[in-house]
């Protein structure tokens, strides 16, 4: 499972709304560049395994309690969020022979994609960006706010990758 | 005898339309997109066996600990622990060839969306059966069929990623369709 995979199943759980995939983008920007920063210690294959994963749930136990103390509504519908974090430096484990700046930039153009799919899916299902009304009289295409219409916009956002992902890598290096 | 297999016809039925099975089914297969095709048999017994064992170590923990784990925070916690308990385990029986991180996430992923029903477990334990099964039609039948889709170029016009993605999108929306004739 590398990258890809991780984003992919990210934006068909958590692209419901642009507010979710802000909150979850801050979340994972903050422990994706603290995973790469210290790759030394939690990104070891063998030696810091079971540890990477248990401090990365204690984590997100942590985030959760807090979010279900001053959030509660957004909490309640928004449950697995958060642990889905222990999932992120599995997924970093594919870059581990690599340099940190390639894995932040890499990283860094998913969680772009993630937010501007949720933005977008959020603009063609209800004409709204953050719950405030953006085009007016708009009936909106409920079918690309059901699993398999975040499937297809995927599949597009994939296509868009593949064509167009070569340029932005040379850009990178 | 009937009403057995009615009660079996429309389990199999609740879990395909209902039960989110289809995100189970992606998750598990995008995995085995990055695994081995030629070893599809091993891989899917492989994957049988992880599912069956955190499935009865999730059931064990939460129906003894009912009264303690009230949290839904500890019952995360107990499945990302029983998910590392049994990959340590497997991997000492057979060989995982590198690939034991990826069967945990993919198991702990569907243990996350499909939480354990003490009420039907019927329904939740037809998942272990269903999604190995799903994943070796997929490896045997899916695979080669979209390989022969591919347009012998240098490079395809689509990946085979993009099609297995709008390919399930469009299942699952004929699902969709009958959910309403289901109720």
């Amino acid at each position: 499972m590398g990258l890809k995979s991780f984003f992919i199943i990210m934006a068909i759980f958590y692209s419901k709304d642009s507010i979710t995939a802000f909150v979850f983008f801050l979340i994972l920007l903050i422990l994706g560049v603290l995973c790469i920063c210290f790759k030394k210690i939690f990104l070891q294959r063998n030696e810091y395994f079971v540890f990477t994963i248990l401090f990365f749930s204690i984590i997100s136990v942590i985030l959760s309690l807090g979010i279900a103390m001053y959030f509660p509504i957004w909490h309640k519908t928004n449950k697995t969020l958060i642990f889905i974090l222990p999932l992120l430096p599995i997924a970093l484990l594919e870059y581990e022979n690599l340099e940190k700046k390639y894995i932040l930039n890499k990283f860094a153009f998913f969680l772009r994609g993630l937010v501007i799919l949720s933005l977008f899916k959020e603009l063609i299902s209800y004409g709204t960006i953050f719950n405030i009304q953006v085009i007016k009289n708009y009936e909106g295409i409920l079918f690309f706010d059901t699993f398999s219409g975040t499937l297809i916009l995927i599949a597009c956002g994939l296509i868009i990758y593949e064509r167009l992902g070569d340029r932005f890598a040379n850009k990178w290096n | 005898m009937i009403d057995l297999l009615i009660n079996g016809i429309n389990t199999i039925l609740a879990n395909l339309l209902l039960n989110n099975f289809i995100y189970n089914y992606f998750i598990a297969s995008d995995f085995f997109y990055e695994s081995d095709e030629e070893k599809s048999k091993e891989v899917t017994i492989n994957f049988f066996y992880f599912l069956i064992l955190t499935y009865i170590l999730n059931f064990i923990s939460l129906k003894f600990g009912k009264e303690y784990i009230r949290i839904d925070e500890a019952k995360y916690l107990i499945g990302v622990l029983n998910t590392i308990l049994v990959t340590l385990f497997i991997g000492k029986f057979r060989k995982l060839e590198g690939r034991r991180i990826y069967y945990g996430t993919s198991i702990f992923l569907i243990n996350l969306i499909n939480p354990i029903n003490f009420e039907n477990i019927l329904v939740s334990s037809l998942n272990i059966i269903i999604i190995p099964l799903f994943i070796y039609i997929n490896l045997i039948f899916l695979c080669p069929l979209f390989n022969k889709l591919k347009i012998e170029s240098k490079k395809a016009l689509v990946s085979y990623r993009v099609i297995f993605i709008i390919t399930i999108a469009l299942i699952s929306l004929i699902f969709k369709a009958f959910i309403g004739w289901y109720k």
